[in-house]
This record gives C-alpha cells, structure tokens and sequence, in this order.
C-alpha cells in the first residue's frame, strides 16, 4: 500500500535526522505523527430511480420499463496517517476500500417481462485529506473527543481492475480517542484506539447524476504515535 | 478495380422496407463510411407548397450541423451549392432534394450510395423526400405534415453509413403497417408521424453509432462496451435485439446478436454498470435492419441477471444471456 511506504519512508527520515543530532541532551518530543488502521461498517444508500424512457407521441415518454438502484452496505478497510500541527490539529489522510454491491431493481416492463433484481460487486477506493480538530487535550486513559472532515476522490473499480467511475466525496463527522500507552521515549510513542462516524457524501461517480449519495460510514480502529 | 455499389435505404410512414443494420453497414469486413471531410453536398433548386427550395437548403443544412455537433465524432459537411442534378443520378455529386413518387406511398424518404464494395468509402450519397407528401419546416411543427428537418436527420445518419437501430416500440395498424408507440432513436426506422419533431435531436444510440462509426480525440479511450451471445438452450438466437441501459444517465444504446454463435457487441458506452434486455426484433420489419433469414424470434423479453459492467477504454467479461422460447 502507498500509505505504508509513504509511512516508512517518513520514519526512516526522523530516525536519520535524530541520528544526526548533537549529542547534547534533549527534552523528549511531543508524537507528530499517527497510524491507525481499523474496519467499520459503510452503510448502503439510495442511487435513485431512472426510467427508461422513449420518446413517445405528443412529446409524452414511452416507458420501455424503470429501474431502481442502491449501493449496499459494506465493510470498509480503513487507514489513516495523521500529521499532528499541535496539540487540537491534527492534518489527516485517510485511504479506504470497501466492496458493495450495486442493486438495480427492474420494473414495469412493456412487454411484460417479470420483474428481476440484478447485482454486480465492486471495488470502492478513496483517498481524502481532512483536517481533525482534537476537543480537548489528549491524556493517557482519557477520551479525547474530536471532529473532522475531509474531501477527495472516489473510484468504482471493477473484477480485472478496470475503472468504471470516479468521482469527488466529501466526509464530515466525529468520533473519539481513547490513549491506551503514552510515552515520551522510544520510537512508538503512544497507542491507543479510536472509533470514529462520518456522513460520506458522494457526487459523482457511482452516484446518481441527478444527485448526491449520502452514506453513514462508522469504524474503529488502534493507532499509534510516533 | 473494387465495384461500385448502388444501395437505397428508406425511411418510412407506417413500414419500413429494404435492409439496414445498425453501427455502420457492413461491407465484408468494411464499414461504409466517408474517407475525405468535409463532404461536399448539394440541394435541388426544387420546392414543395410550404417549403421553398431556399428553406429547404437551411433545413438540410440544419440537419447536417446537428450530426457535425456530435463532440465524440469527427465529420464535417459543406454545402457545395444548388444543382440541377436529381438525388440517385449516379453523378459523383451527392444531391439532396424533393421527388414525386406516388409508388411509393409508404416511404417519406431515402437515401442511395454508391461506394467501393472493398474499402467500403463512399463516393457518393442522394436523398430524396418524397413530394407526395406534404411538408413543414415550422419551427414548431405542423400536426398536418411532416416535418423536413426530422426526416433529414434520419437520412442523414444513412448519409454517413449508419443502418437501423431497433430501439423502438410499435403496434401493428388495422389497416396495414404499425404504428410507433415510443422510438428512442433518430435511427428508428418508422417515423412518429406528421407534426412531431422529436427526430430534430439525437439520441444517445445515434450519438454511440456516429462515435464509433467516426472516432473524434479520446472517444475509444473514455468510452467502454460489453459483449457476449444471446443463446436458446444450446443454439445461439440470431438476430435478438440487445439494449443496454445505464441507470445514472439514462442512455439506452442498442446492438444485434448477429454473430453465428449469437454474439454481440455494443461500444461507445458512458463507463459504468449496465442493465442488459434481450427482446425479440418484432417491431418492425427484420429486413429494414439486415438481409438475414434465420432470425428468431420466438423468444420471451429477457434480462441478463446481473449489472453488466463497461470499463473506461475497454470491453467487459463477456457473458450469455440465455432466452426461454415463447
């Protein structure tokens, strides 16, 4: 994954970086950066109705039947690397991956065909940058509540990889740390669980053009400090 | 030296008649098509009551603009003047414009080429609109006539080598023929009737064909398609007509399994998931789509069972759509 390597390559850096340093003591550093890595549940949500229509006599449609399609729900991975700028802000990125189901259901035939629901599974990727404001400092064993938001990009991919749609999402919400390990020395400074709830707002790509697609998305994760 | 082939296609009041299919005309393995742009055009100094010959000009050229507009597709027109020379002269002069043909009661208009049976180029293409009939250039529409301006864009995709499409919902007349309940193509072989002016716009089916038969910039790489045979038990069933449907955009963009194992094929589709209907070719004569004498169609409307992807710049898994008899 491009996070862990983009992660490693970070790490690799600050260990370089304090090998070079003077060998005059130093205070210990607040942590600067966060890994977590969890799973959730990412509701399912409307894509709309779309008949198909054709072009009848006196300018009224002709309907050759309609459809009615949902993306379902699914369990997201998650991974985010956050850039802590001070003790409340914190820069975020966040990559997911999940695998709905698209439903579309038939209706209405004109010729009299039963109606039939039909699915296909894909590959759901996005990558967003975010800003999380942290509500109160963070100490060990001691719930941090935070909000957040990001935007970014959003990509269906289908069975051989082939990209189907893209598009923009947006994520707004909140959720909670809770510090398990906090410590000034050592390469890992802290670890601890977070659990987290967005609203994920989508508009384009899988969703109806139309409209937008709203999703609950809900995960918990473990991080660590560094 | 490749011979040079003289073949009409009509466009019908209430039955269509000759043969065409649909995404380019098959020539062996060549598709009937214009090589140079822009291709040069002439209109008949001729008129009908209600249509002078100078208006004529203007709609035809009207209707050419609205198949150069197509941003995926690539061909350009130019009026080259009026002529004296009459639609289906074999002249080199590709001529647009009225005749008196009271033999053929049923037909509103059509169009003839001559091209190179190898290569499959044009060298030449007519149309003429038939003055038994009588004409509106209204903007708005006549109820009482035809409109010039509709009829022109459906000629015109002949023009440039694109047959039939099948996306369209008929009934038959008490009195002979059928009537159009719903037609979601220009391409459609059966007019609406007088006063309606739908046929002035393209349909996503037309735009597809257009795009595919004239690729413009990036066409091929931002669009996908699907494949796959259409099957009755064991045996393929030739001729089934397939639309697939995208549910985001609304576009219905149709195909033929003309493939002797019932195989089909449809590009210039928007990426994304499709729903795929497999109906029988009922709604109008077969031979106005292709000369074919083992098309069944005995077989119910059917829907592939699952959402059929069309990937960006590719062709999807192909699948078989299995059709149960009547």
């Amino acid at each position: 994954m491009c996070l862990f390597v983009v992660f490693d390559l970070f790490v690799a850096f600050l260990s370089t970086a304090a090998a070079q340093a003077p060998a005059a003591p130093r205070p210990p550093r607040s942590p600067r950066v966060e890994l977590s890595v969890g799973a959730g549940f990412l509701g399912g949500s409307s894509l709309g109705t779309a008949d198909a229509d054709l072009r009848g006599r006196s300018n009224q449609p002709f309907q050759l039947f309609d459809t009615s399609s949902r993306i379902g729900g699914s369990v997201p991975l998650e991974v985010r690397l956050d850039f802590l700028l001070g003790p409340r802000y914190v820069f975020e990125i966040r990559g997911a991956w999940s695998r709905p189901e698209l439903e579309t259901s038939v209706t209405g035939d004109v010729e009299g065909a039963p109606p039939v629901s039909l699915g296909e599974r894909v590959d759901q990727y996005s990558l967003d940058l975010g800003l999380l404001v942290n509500l109160r400092q963070a100490r060990s064993r001691s719930v941090v509540p935070f909000v957040s938001a990001g935007a970014g990009y959003v990509g269906a991919v289908h069975e051989g990889l082939a990209l189907l749609e893209s598009g923009i999402s947006f994520r707004g919400g909140g959720g909670l740390k809770y510090p398990l390990v906090m410590q000034r020395r050592g390469r890992i400074k802290g670890a601890g669980i977070r659990a987290d709830a967005a609203l994920i707002v989508m508009t384009s790509g899988l969703a109806a053009e139309s409209g937008a697609t709203r999703q609950l998305a809900a995960t918990g994760s473990v991080y660590f400090s560094f | 030296m490749p011979r040079l082939l003289l073949v009409a296609i009509v466009c019908a009041w209430t039955a269509p008649a000759l043969a065409y299919s649909h995404f380019g005309t098959g020539v062996g393995t060549a598709r009937v098509h214009w090589d140079d742009t822009p291709v040069r055009w002439f209109a008949t100094e001729r008129g009908v009551p209600g249509v002078t010959a100078s208006v004529f000009q203007t709609t035809i050229a009207r209707a050419f603009a609205t198949w150069q507009d197509v941003p995926t597709a690539s061909i350009e027109f130019a009026f080259a003047g009026f002529t004296a020379a009459e639609p289906f002269d074999e002249d080199g002069l590709s001529a647009i414009g009225f005749q008196d043909h009271p033999e053929m009661d049923r037909v509103l208009g059509a169009t003839t080429f001559l091209y190179d049976d190898e290569t499959g180029e044009l060298i030449e293409a007519d149309i003429f609109f038939n003055s038994i009939f009588e004409w509106s250039t209204a903007a708005g529409g006549d109820p009482d006539r035809f409109d010039v301006e509709s009829v022109a864009v459906h000629e015109i995709g002949h023009f440039l080598g694109l047959g039939h499409s099948a996306i369209g919902e008929t009934e038959l007349r008490p009195e002979g023929g059928r009537r159009v309940l719903g037609s979601g193509a220009v391409m459609f072989p059966i007019s609406l009737g007088r006063g309606s002016i739908v046929d002035r716009v393209l349909e996503a089916d037309d735009i597809a064909g257009v795009s595919d038969l004239y690729p413009d910039g990036n066409f091929e790489n931002s669009t996908g398609g699907v494949h796959g045979r259409v099957r009755r038990g064991s045996a393929p069933a030739k001729g089934a007509h397939v639309i697939v449907f995208n549910p985001r955009t609304g576009d219905l963009i149709g195909g033929f399994a003309l493939g002797d194992d019932g195989g089909f094929q449809i590009l210039g589709l928007t990426p994304g998931p499709y729903v795929v209907r497999v109906e029988p070719l009922d709604d109008a004569d077969i031979d106005s789509f292709f000369a074919l004498d083992d098309v069944d169609i005995d077989f119910l409307v059917t829907y592939y069972p699952r959402l059929v992807a069309a990937p960006s710049g590719g062709v999807g898994d192909s699948f078989d759509v299995t059709v149960r008899p009547k």
